[in-house]
Formats: structure tokens, sequence, C-alpha cells
């Protein structure tokens, strides 16, 4: 039953109520009315009758009493609601008063039930009169008519008004409640998902109020989806991988990353113990999956292991928080994100054997250097010594016989000859050995002296060397790797390229030290001999590399050939006007 | 004509060396090896005593060395007349050897032949140099003047 319905029925009874209770109140005034009307009449007539009576005054001569009687009875009428007979002393019926009018007699005009429920008791009064003996029986007919009458206007007035107000009243309710409708189908679009749904405003204060609640509601639960949807895509598209369980240690959530790095399915490993990813026990890995860890402490990229569903063991770093429940505070489980590091570990681990190797070729480079200044020093010092001995005592022998007997004289400068050979060959092996000027003198002068005995060596091509910054002082494994690549360069250049110019630079500025040897000779493709430069180069990259550093290798700026090495070895910031551009020309 | 000889002080770790450049100066006649001495250390204590006319002292010797036994003669007789040997060709040490103040730089590779006419020079108070290394020297003096009127 709608409450429009209901509202409307509550006023109508309430009106039929009422009504009912005037027509009580009517009636009971009807009844009233009659029976004071029917008394009043019979006293009335009665009284008449008596008076005219006693006096006598209807008596007309010579005429019997009776039928004066009847004739006064005659012109007198009806007499209000009371009939009015009279009967002749042996019975028969002298005179009756004439009827109410038919469309005024209330008892053919109104119901029966009013009748006998307006009708009173009231005696019949009888007196004797000559001839015979009026009777008086009050009739109500006429006040029957009149109440009726007067309850029909009543009637017809409650129905009307009944009518009036209910219609009203629906009119008024169906006005006022329509914003019920537009409520209702807004809830109803909301529960299908339809979040944008929004009420206008209402006249009535109170749907109003309710329509800007609803707003504020749905304002709220979109903000709500909205976030949850951003939360949502952020768990799913997550690249680390990530899983939520309960306090049991059961996982409730698994988001794609973690499908594709530990290869169980959402619908696999929800429901199931988080254990199942820990490692074998033999496996070092320190914190397991197991709840509890992730319970109370939080733990940030934590580097762990994880088995994977086909036995793998993957490398993760390992972030957890407890699950809160916002509200209460209460902790419902465990967040746990992994990140792949395999490769990392992998990547670290390459870095880490290169690392090992370059210290590897480092320390053999600096043994080898370590083996042949050693050599360098036995040759100089003892076999150089000899040698130069020998060549001054046959010096001596020659010029002591060059008169006496030229026969030694000659044989002398012979020895002297080939004693010269050999310090020449000593003192070569000696300088490509140890240059002793890099111990002695340093990296720029060093550099200086095998440029240009390389140029006095090889006249035909034009050697340039270019000094710039601080070169000095960079200790001796950089000095001897610069002075060895260097070296290398000039030697290939010498073997291979039948170049007329060689450019040689060390430059160091506030990036670090560079060194670079470019010529105008044969290109790369055309100078690999065997395999021989091959060999160079490695040992010119495995030199650089070894100190950190870059090697590069290409063509020149013209033809020819370049190649180039920096050292992250960055000068200190000038303090004055020192360290100007050094150069030496040599060859030619 | 009768001239003092020249007395040479031989300074070198190797006796063999010191034996043959004894025999070649004692070839001549106005060079007179005076006495010998096996490091700069010997060097520099005999120095006085002897008061050489040219020391021919070798670069490269166990202990100081004939570069630091050059330097503390210089310092204690400014007139000391020093030729230096040494087994280095490089222009650098040469230059380094003058600045030191040694008056000559030999190579042991022409020492054979050059020496005589090195003690002679030096012994008259000029600076004597190999000619390649003389040449090498006044390109780097040449460029190292230009330099500095840049």
């Amino acid at each position: 039953m709608s409450l429009r319905f209901r509202l409307g029925l509550i006023i109508s009874l309430s009106i039929v109520v009422f009504s009912l209770v005037m027509a009580k109140i009517v009636v009971d005034e009807a009844r009233h009315a009659i029976h004071e009307e029917m008394e009043a009449g019979t006293k009335i007539t009665r009284q008449l009758l008596s008076s005219v009576l006693s006096s006598g005054s209807f008596l007309v001569q010579n005429e019997d009493p009776s039928d004066a009687m009847r004739s006064f009875l005659h012109g007198l009428g009806r007499v209000r609601s009371t009939e009015i007979r009279l009967i002749r002393d042996d019975g028969t019926l002298s005179y009756a008063s004439p009827p109410p009018l038919p469309e005024r007699d209330g008892r053919r005009a109104v119901p029966a039930w009013f009748v006998t429920l307006v009708t009173p008791e009231l005696p019949v009064a009888e007196f004797d009169v000559p001839g015979g003996r009026v009777v008086l029986a009050p009739d109500p007919a006429n006040a029957l008519f009149d109440e009726w009458t007067d309850l029909k206007k009543l009637i017809r007035l409650a129905v009307g008004f009944l009518v009036l107000v209910n219609v009203a009243a629906f009119w008024l309710l169906g006005r006022a409640l329509r914003p019920i409708g537009k409520i209702l189908s807004g809830l109803s679009e909301m529960e299908h998902g339809r979040l944008d749904t929004r009420l206008p405003r209402f006249h009535l204060p109170e749907f109003d109020s309710i329509g800007r609640t609803f707003n504020r509601m749905a304002e709220a639960l979109e903000d709500g989806h909205v976030e949850n949807a951003r939360l949502a895509r952020v768990a799913m598209q997550s690249s680390d991988a990530i899983l939520i369980h309960d306090l049991d240690g059961t996982v409730t959530f698994w988001n794609p990353a973690a499908e594709r790095l530990f290869g169980y399915r959402a619908e696999e490993i929800v429901g199931r113990s988080a254990e199942l990813l820990d490692p074998p026990a033999d496996e070092p890995g320190e914190a397991g999956s197991a709840p509890g860890t992730g319970d109370k402490c939080n733990v940030d990229n934590l580097e762990t292991r994880r088995r994977a569903r086909d036995g793998r063991i993957v490398d993760i770093a390992l972030s957890t928080a407890a699950l809160v429940d916002p509200a209460s505070g209460e902790v419902l489980g465990g967040i746990q994100g992994m990140r792949d590091i395999t490769e990392r570990k992998r990547a670290e681990a390459t870095q880490r054997e290169l690392t090992e190797n370059r210290h590897f070729t480092q320390r053999m480079q600096t043994r080898l250097e370590e083996e042949r200044r050693t050599i360098a020093r036995e040759l100089h010092d003892e076999l150089g010594q000899f040698v130069t001995a020998i060549k001054t005592i046959g010096t001596a022998i020659a010029n002591r016989t060059a008169d006496s007997d030229p026969e030694v004289h000659r044989n002398a400068g012979t020895i002297v000859q080939i004693a010269t050979r050999i310090y020449d060959g000593v003192h070569g092996i000696i300088r490509q050995l140890r240059p002793s000027t890099l111990d002695h003198l340093g990296l720029p002068a060093a550099v200086e002296d095998l440029v240009k005995e390389w140029s006095r060596r090889n006249p035909e091509t034009t050697c340039a060397l270019e000094m710039e910054g601080e070169v000095g002082g960079l200790g001796e494994a950089v000095n001897i790797a610069i002075y060895r690549l260097i070296q290398e360069c000039l030697t290939n250049v010498t073997r291979h390229s039948g170049a007329t110019r060689v450019d040689v630079a060390i430059r160091r500025d506030a990036l670090g030290l560079e060194v670079e040897v470019s010529d105008d000779g044969k290109g790369l493709a055309d100078r690999d001999e065997g395999g021989r430069l091959r060999l160079g180069v490695v040992g010119m990259r495995e030199r650089v590399q070894a100190l950190g550093g870059r090697f590069q290798l290409g063509p020149g700026p013209g033809s020819g050939f370049r190649v180039a090495a920096s050292i992250p070895i960055p000068a200190v910031p000038p303090t004055g006007i020192d360290s100007g551009a050094r150069g030496v020309e040599g060859g030619g | 004509m009768t001239q003092q000889p020249i007395r040479v002080m031989l300074v070198d770790d190797h006796a063999v060396v010191r034996m043959g450049f004894r025999l070649l100066l004692d070839g001549t006649r106005d060079i007179s090896v005076v006495a010998e001495a096996e490091s700069g250390e010997e060097a520099i204590l005999r120095h006085p005593e002897v008061a050489p006319d040219v020391i021919v002292m070798d670069i490269s010797m166990p202990g100081m060395g004939g570069l630091a036994a050059t330097e503390r003669i210089r310092a204690q007789a400014p007139n000391a007349r020093i030729l230096v040997l040494s087994a280095h060709e490089d222009v650098s040490y040469a230059k380094r050897v003058l600045e030191l103040g040694a008056l000559g730089y030999l190579t042991k590779r022409s020492a054979a032949e050059e020496l005589i006419e090195a003690i002679r020079e030096v012994a008259r108070g000029r600076t004597y140099l190999e000619p390649e290394i003389d040449r090498a020297l006044m390109n780097l003096s040449t460029q190292a003047n230009a330099a500095l009127r840049m």
C-alpha cells in the first residue's frame, strides 16, 4: 500500500468517523425535535379542544353537538403533527383530519430505518366530546420529512467534503512525494554501478537534504572507486611481483608480474601457503615467505631467494609491509613486493670477474715491467759495462799499435767495431725493455726521448708530439701504460703504415687524461699482418682498461689510423700559469 | 812543449771499465789517471785530496749515483770540471747533467773514440757534447726560447 493511498485512507476514515459522530448528534437532535414537536402539537390540540369544549362556543343552535364538533374539527383541519379523529359513540369514524401532503409525508419519503430511529413513542390521547370522543394521535410525518431533508443536506456536504479533501490530499501528496521516485531511480542506477548519477535540487528541504547527502555519497563512492581502480591497475601492472597473504600465510593476492616471475598463475597459488615459494632448506635464503616475517617487521629491499614453480631459484629484492585495516589498526596479513634481481646479480658477477681480470692484467703488467726492468738493469750493468770495457781496451790497443803494428791495429779496430755493434744491440734491447728516462726524468722526458729516438730511426716520417696539461707525476702504472701505448703505436707505424706523418698527443684536463696517436698511412684493413697488430692492440686495450680507461681504435682524421685512450685521472685545477703547451718536433 | 799532464780521476763502479779507460788514457801523453773511485761517495771523499783537473763520472752507479755526486762535488768545489759518462743517449739526460754543473756529457757508446778529446775540452773549461746531442739540445733550447718569447 503506497504512502499516498494510506494517507488518503486515513484522511477519509477521519472524515467518515467525524461524519458519523455528526450524524449521531444530528439524529439525536432530530428525535428530540420531533418529540418536542409532537408533544407540543398534541398539547396545543388538547388545550384548544378543551377550551372549545368548555366554552361550548362551537355549538350552533339546533344542531347536533356531534355534527357541530365535526364541523368545528373540519374547520380546524390538521393541527401540526397531530392527527385528529372524531369517533361517534357507536364507534364509527365521524371525522379524520386530512393526511399530510403526499410529497411531505415523511413516512413515505424517508427511509424506514430513519423513521424507526427518530420516531418517539407518544401516547394516544382521547377525550370525550358530546356525541363521541376525539382521538389525538401524534403523527411525525412532517417532522420526519424536515429532519430527513436537513440530514440529507448534511450527508451531501460531508461526502462532497470527503471527496474534495481526498482529491486535494492525493494531489498534494503526489506532488510532494514526486522526488521519492527520482531518489529511487538514482539509487537504482547507483546500484547498477553508474556512480556518476547525481540528484537534482528539490523544493522540499527534507528531500533536498537527502538529495545533497546522496550526491555527496555518490561523489565519495566515485572517488573511492576511481582510487580503487587506480590502485588495482598499479597492483596489476606493477613490474614488481606483489603477493598479499593473510595471517596464516595463505596467499590472497598475486599479480601478473608475480606470475611471470615465479610461473604460478593466480588461480593456482591464491588460497595456498606462501611457503610454496621458500627455497629448499640447503639454499641460502634467509627470510622465509612464511607469515611473521612480514607481519611485525617491515623489510626494505632485502636480497634473498625464492623458488619458482619449475624449481628454479630466483634472486629477489624483497620488501614487506604489514597489511593493516585502516579503521581498526588490526593487522590482517602482509604485503610482499619482490623484484627480480637475477640479471643484476649476474651482471654483478660479470662485473666482478671483469674487475678481477683487470686486476690480474694489471698485476701481470706490473710484474712484467718489473721483470723487464731487472733484465734491463742486468744487461746495462753487466753486459753493457763489459762491452764498453772491450771497446775501450780495443781502442787503447788500436791507438797504441797505430804506428808500430798495423796488423794488431787492424784487428783491434775490428774488435772495436764488433763491440760497438754489440753495444748498440744491447742498448737497443735495454731501451725496449725499460725506458730509463721514465725512472729518472719522468713521463714527458721519456716520451720526448722516445719520439726523438723514433724520428732518428725513421727519418722519412715526421713525428709531432704535443703535450698539454700536467702530465708528470701520474704514477708508475699510468706512466708505463702510456709510454708502452705510444711505443707500440710507433712500432706499428714503422711496421705497417708507410705514413709520412705521425701525431702523438698527451692531454690532461678536468675530464681526465687522453692519449692519441694518429698517422696518415694505410688504414686498418690493409694493416693487419698475421695478427701481430691485433695482438698489440689487445695488449694496449688491456693496459688501458686495467686503469679503468677507454680504448678506441679507428680510422685517422684523413686517411690512416688512429688510436685513442682516455684514462679517468682528471687534472687538479691549475693554480698558476704553469703547464702550458709543450711540444717537440723531431725527424725529417 | 813540456806541459803538465791533465790529471784525471775515474769514477765507475765497474773495475773492468776503469781498467779500459786507464789503458786508453795512459796511451796519451797529456792525460794521466791519478785516481779511481768505485762510487759517488768515494769520489766525493777523495776529491779534495786528489784535486784532479777532470773527473770522469759514470752516471749509473750503486749508491748515490753520478748525478748526485756531481751536484755534491760542484757544491764543495765550484770549479771542479766534471765529464759525465752515461749509457743513455737521451737528450734529457745531457740537459739535466749540464744543469747540475757538469761540463761535458759523453755516451758510453762514443766513449772509446771521444773520451780523450772530451777530457781535453773539459780540462780547458769548455763544454763538451757529442755532435748529435749538441744538435738536439740546441733544438730544444731554441724551442724553449721561442716558447718563452710567446
